[in-house]
């Protein structure tokens, strides 16, 4: 019985492990696109009264729209940059390097891994199945940071 | 006590909108940048087709002009005058394109413009400040 749970185990993690390895860039996302993300992200942030920056980046990792809003502190500028990046130039969502990390050991490498973001707020933006670029968003907790950029993705699915 | 002007989310999309208006109305692809006093930040928008190197210089315009309350051209007459001295400033990048917004009498940030010829960039830059002050 052990064994088939290792076993069964196995094959989820090879599964997602192949899963991570199929998506690939497609072609970076267009200003319309970004918009439409935009536009979602920002009336989720609205929808619950969070002031937030919002950066989203084509498949280079290159600003493509950015907006901070009214409140916002100013780091969550930059700060939603770096997470935008990280996400697109990996291909993950912080949330992913997050979980790893907090599993302590071995993992506590990805806080050398350049550019690497290991905060929840960060997004690859998917198109066709394929990533076209990435949503950072700053200005909360964590969660709601990751709130608003899991609506921001939604927008274009 | 002073009071200290600070621009709106709002105000941002004003100047956008009427950069990019004039952008278009020349077939000119740009990155459009605006950053507040402190040289953060505010709002971005790069079109489809402008260089990503063109995202980067646009802030990096703002940003002169914002800290230094001057527009970037003024940076590079100075250095074309031969004060090269000059190109060792710290964090000023000469080149036209960014220009400061007095409200005032004060700087409250600043549009940084890059994808055509500077001329074209400020004049893209221009034109979204007007929009906002003119109005």
């Amino acid at each position: 019985m052990n064994k088939l749970l290792h076993v069964v185990l196995a094959l989820i993690l090879a599964a997602t492990a192949l899963c991570a390895r199929a998506q690939s860039y497609g072609p970076p996302i267009t200003l319309e696109q970004a918009r439409k993300v935009m536009a979602a992200a920002e009336s989720e942030a609205r929808k619950n009264n969070w002031n937030f920056s919002i950066a989203i980046v084509d498949t280079g990792g290159h600003m493509v729209l950015m907006q901070r809003m009214d409140g916002a502190f100013f780091a969550s500028a930059k700060v939603a940059g770096d997470k935008a990046w990280s996400a697109a130039a990996y291909r993950r969502p912080g949330k992913a390097f997050q979980d790893r990390l907090a599993t302590g050991g071995a993992e506590w490498r990805i806080l050398q891994l350049r550019g690497a973001s290991p905060i929840e707020g960060g997004d690859p933006i998917m198109a066709d199945g394929k990533v076209v670029g990435a949503i950072g968003i700053s200005g909360g907790s964590g969660e709601q940071d990751g709130v608003v950029a899991r609506a921001g993705v939604a927008a274009l699915k | 006590m002073k009071t200290r002007q600070e621009l709106t989310l709002a105000d941002c999309e004003k100047i956008a909108a009427a950069a990019l208006a004039e952008a278009r109305r020349n077939k000119w692809v740009v990155s459009i940048a605006i950053l507040d006093d402190g040289g953060h930040l505010l709002h971005f928008v790069r079109m489809d087709g402008a260089s990503p190197a063109s995202a980067d210089i646009s802030v990096e315009k703002a940003r002169t002009a914002a800290m230094t309350r001057r527009t970037s051209g003024m940076w590079e007459e100075r250095i074309k005058q031969g004060r090269t001295a000059m190109l060792k400033m710290p964090g000023i990048l000469p080149v036209q394109g960014g220009v400061p917004i007095i409200v005032d009498g004060g700087c409250v940030g600043a549009v940084g413009v890059s994808g055509v010829q500077s001329h074209e960039d400020e004049q893209i830059a221009q034109a979204g400040i007007d929009a906002l002050l003119k109005a």
